[in-house]
């Protein structure tokens, strides 16, 4: 004890024997050994827990990354779906997407002009549309007028030129409906194509109701106006 | 006289992930310590045990909440155990004068009933002083531990220390000098 130079020498010999405490019970030390150790092992983390949080912050960014490429493939995909539409034909899977961007486009256009404007080139399109199916030798679906009626809104009875109202009277009108091919005509299922003007004249666009203008877009295109 | 050296700074670390096997070898370590130095205080074996059971509990909720001790844990726990033996006393307020025909009856049996009353007589002298004379008495005289230590436990520097053993000292003996006709 060289720092208990101040220690009274009767007091030391007092204070060791009292230094001397009677020796533990091995029991009890057990014991206390034992709760202390169950103790701990009810506060220590659960592994499972702390697992828990090495997979959260181990795989965090990775998550973040895949949920990211899944949005891109959602509407990066979407999008190219729509692009690659704009080339289907009526009887492929894509078309109704064309038809939708198209009814998008027609409810962004601004002013009466702009969407009568994209209504004329949606006919062009719906006219090289069929065009392209004859070249192929496919039937036209129906849809394909149908979605033009769709697109413009209107299921038409506006008379076209040389018509009357009405698609009853319209396809018994004799100056209306072909009854028989013309000559250096030939027929394609139940149309008429026109070679000469690559025109198609389908007698179930007759019996459907079809819009003013793309009517008048057939019409144009079979007695060859320009 | 046992020199003061940080704990293990190893141990430490894998007693704060609540590894058994770490929290088993400082519960080893330390425990015998503190039952002697709650012994010497407390006069009861029972007690003793359970102010060393609620040292280490209080140890693991500390390092449950991470506010255990960085270093020096020896300290700390002795710290923790005075602080519990403090409080026990101010529930339970030790006797003031030694009653021959009731001596503690934790204090193991001797040869010589004289000789268990001096002992007893040195403890109630002993709990007369103020709890921070009791602590540097014991842990100084009774647990051999330097100054540095012993200002680690009671948390001051280590002249307050010096200070307060000198004090101590000379309180102990004027309490032992009036006890002897």
């Amino acid at each position: 004890m060289n720092e208990n130079h101040d220690l009274d020498p009767q007091l030391e010999k007092e204070l060791a024997r009292v230094r001397e405490v009677p020796a533990r019970d091995p029991n009890a030390a057990a014991r206390g050994r034992a709760r202390f150790l169950a103790e701990a092992s009810v506060m220590r983390p659960k592994p499972v827990e702390r697992k828990r949080q090495v997979f959260i912050k181990r795989y965090a960014w990775q998550a973040a990354l895949a949920t990211m490429v899944v949005l891109v493939l959602v509407f990066g995909g979407g999008a190219g779906a729509a692009l690659a539409a704009q080339d289907d034909l009526p009887n492929q899977p894509l078309y109704p997407v064309k038809l939708i961007t198209e009814d998008v486009r027609l409810n962004l256009a601004s002013g009466s002009q702009a969407k009568i404007d994209l209504l004329l080139q949606f006919v062009d399109v719906r006219i090289d549309e069929m065009n392209q199916l004859v070249v192929l030798e496919s039937d036209i679906p129906v849809k394909t007028t149908d979605a033009h009626t769709h697109t413009t809104g209107r299921t038409d009875t506006e008379p076209g030129p040389g018509r009357r109202r009405g698609r009853r009277n319209f396809a018994s009108d004799p100056t209306n409906a072909p009854s028989a091919p013309p000559p250096g005509k030939r027929r394609h299922g139940g149309s008429w194509i026109i070679p000469q003007s690559d025109a198609i004249w389908s007698g179930r666009c007759i019996h459907r109701p079809v819009s003013g203008l793309f009517r008048n877009a057939l019409y144009r295109e079979r007695d060859g106006w320009s | 006289m046992e020199n003061v050296v940080p704990s293990d700074p190893a141990l430490l670390e894998r007693a704060k992930k609540f590894e058994r096997q770490a929290l088993a070898e400082i519960y080893d370590m330390y425990s015998p310590g503190l039952y002697r130095y709650a012994m010497r205080l407390l006069g009861d074996q029972q007690t003793a045990e359970e102010c060393v059971a609620e040292t280490f509990s209080r140890f693991l909720r500390a390092l449950k909440d991470h506010k255990g001790p960085r270093d020096y844990l020896k300290a700390y726990l002795y710290r923790m155990a005075h602080n519990w033996i403090v409080d026990f006393f101010r529930r339970e307020p030790p006797p003031e004068k030694l009653d021959d025909e009731h001596p503690d009856g934790g204090l193991a049996p001797e040869s010589t009933a004289e000789r268990n009353i001096q002992e007893v007589s040195l403890r109630v002298a002993i709990r007369q002083l103020t709890t921070e004379q009791q602590q540097v008495i014991l842990l100084k005289y009774m647990e051999d531990l330097d100054n540095e230590t012993v200002a680690r436990a009671l948390q001051k520097p280590i002249g307050a220390i010096k200070s307060l053993q000198h004090r101590a000292l000379a309180r102990l003996q004027q309490i032992l000098n009036e006890e002897i006709p």
